[in-house]
């Protein structure tokens, strides 16, 4: 296995660009597989499907000269359509969809070290199923309930009280309280299955897990979601905190278990209870890193550039 | 057999309705995508033995199934119609998370896992599939064009058997892989190239008579476990 990293993603991504930069100031070697030009990427694979070529619009890379994948893909089909060269163009589409296709399925086969791997990385497209996850590895989590049934949403609210409703799926949406006027229109989760969760009050904590490190910080905001705050015109403090040993060792142990190399686990200190909400495998790392002044984009390449990696079985 | 239902996921059209149907018409609960838009869903996290479902009209525990067979290998905006245009991006989304998340707490009913590719499986690339055999010691044909070279020999995992050989390397093989990718109904190529060797999978195929006798076999044996913890 060779040491040559390769990123993937999206031209302008602030980690993708943080990132970039850091690996030419190391002098490490480095190819940017970009999005915005995948339809001129091919994939020639030997019998194997694990070694062959990555050609890309000035050279070619084998693939047995990878060591690291830093995977941050956005969904193609979305970038295409913003790209004025490709959303009119059906047979680059084509051709970059089935490229990157080849992609994921490389990056779930490769012996490099991927970060991450898009099968681990997919857990957070389902906000429940990773809750299940997130409690089977030890961390308390919120009570949650996932429903079509106005009465369930009824019954849970009175045996919560407060209750928060959010996205269980892919789309960001902002976290906040439901207030009568969302009591009287219950009845419309009949329609689309919602996701409730019981409001559990106290400190939030954004823990970066790269490999071993653990980065935390801890976040002074009275709303009920912290990366809004400064829309809703409230304040926002993010300072870099160390975590309690067992929790720092509970998230390593939460990262290894979604098989994960990099995470941002959203926690939240609740008197002497650490409550684990979500783990993001593609966290927005330059944020906190401004925020907080952690050297998350230096930990990363570390952790990319590291040559004793073997794939575990 | 028991009361206890089959749940099968299905459009409305499947040919493996009408096939099912057939064999169990008082225990077979077809689930459209319809349906999942109508009251009864529910998923606690935590507590797998309070999922339920809502088709056929009715609502069923988690107790009350035997076992899920999902043929819906995604929700799209596009399966949305009874819905508002503005909402079908958003609902397909959500609908689709909540759907992996209730068929993993159903755990071992359910013949095939959700995973990132797929609700009914895995749908990979033949490439992954044949690296995946070679993986687990299965020889494995080296490339799609050469799996069109030699006789070919297609099998059906179902249940805890292996229909359509009585190859006693290829029934290994075969019980190999699907428990390599925790699946109880898998249809699995293999091509003779001197030995017999792996060339493609099919995570989601339609059952013959034969076949669905082995699936119900394996549905309807005592109750098989939801998820637990760490699963």
């Amino acid at each position: 296995m060779g040491d040559t990293i390769l990123l993937w993603g999206v031209s302008g991504d602030p980690p993708l660009m943080a990132l970039l930069a850091e690996l030419e100031a190391r002098a490490l070697p480095h190819h940017f597989l970009d999005q915005r030009r995948m339809h001129q990427a091919r994939f020639d694979f030997s019998a194997d499907g694990m070694t062959g070529t990555l050609s890309m619009a000035e050279r070619d890379i084998e693939l047995a000269a990878i060591g690291a994948l830093y995977a941050r893909p956005n969904d193609l089909c979305a970038v295409m359509r913003r790209s004025s060269d490709l959303a009119a163009d059906l047979d680059s589409q084509r051709s970059a969809l089935a490229t990157e296709r080849q992609l994921y399925a490389w990056a779930e086969m490769t012996p490099a070290r991927v970060v991450n791997r898009p099968s681990a990385a997919s857990g957070n497209d389902s906000k429940p199923y990773q809750l299940e996850q997130i409690h089977a590895a030890g961390f308390a989590v919120p009570p949650t309930l996932i429903t079509t049934s106005p009465q369930a949403a009824r019954a849970f609210v009175a045996q919560h009280g407060q209750v928060i409703c959010k996205s269980a799926g892919r789309t960001r949406s902002i976290v906040s309280r439901l207030d009568s006027a969302d009591l009287e229109r219950l009845d419309a989760v009949t329609h689309c299955p919602t996701l409730l969760q019981a409001y559990i009050a106290g400190r939030d904590w954004r823990v970066h897990c790269i490999g071993d490190a653990i980065h935390a910080c801890e976040i002074h905001c009275a709303a009920d979601d912290y990366r809004v705050a400064p829309e809703q015109g409230m304040a926002l403090d993010i300072v870099s905190a160390e975590l309690p040993e067992p929790i720092a060792t509970r998230c390593r142990s939460l990262t290894r278990r979604l098989g994960l190399e990099l995470a941002g686990i959203d926690l939240r200190r609740s008197g002497d209870t650490w409550y684990c909400f979500e783990v993001n495998p593609s966290p927005l790392f330059t944020y906190f890193e401004q925020a907080a002044g952690q050297p998350l984009t230096a930990a990363v390449a570390e952790l990319l550039s590291d040559a004793t990696y073997r794939r575990p079985n | 057999m028991s009361e206890r239902s089959f749940l099968l996921l299905a459009q409305a059209g499947d040919p493996a309705v009408h096939v099912l149907r057939q064999v169990l018409p008082q225990q077979l609960v077809h689930a459209t995508i319809a349906d999942l838009s109508s009251s009864g869903w529910r998923s606690v996290v935590g507590r797998p033995e309070l999922a339920t479902a809502a088709a056929d009209g009715r609502v069923i525990r988690a107790e009350e199934i035997a076992a899920v067979w999902c043929r819906l290998s995604s929700i799209t905006p596009e399966h949305l119609k009874h819905l508002h245009a503005d909402d079908r991006e958003f609902a397909a989304g959500e609908t689709h998370a909540f759907l992996r998340a209730w068929l993993s707490q159903l755990g071992e009913r359910v013949c095939n896992q959700p995973n990132s590719t797929s609700l009914a499986g895995p749908a990979w690339l033949p490439m992954r599939w044949r690296w995946l055999a070679t993986r687990s010691g299965i020889p494995a044909v080296a490339a799609t064009a050469a799996a069109e070279e030699g006789e070919a020999l297609t099998v059906l995992v179902a249940g805890r058997q292996v229909l359509g050989t009585r190859d006693a390397s290829v029934i290994r093989h075969a019980l190999r892989l699907a428990r390599a990718v925790r699946s109880t109904l898998l249809a699995l190529t293999f091509v003779k190239q001197g030995e017999w060797r792996f060339a493609s999978a099919d995570p989601n195929p339609q059952l013959d008579a034969t076949g669905v006798a082995a699936l119900l076999e394996w549905a309807f044996e005592p109750p098989l476990p939801l998820a637990t913890a760490g699963a």
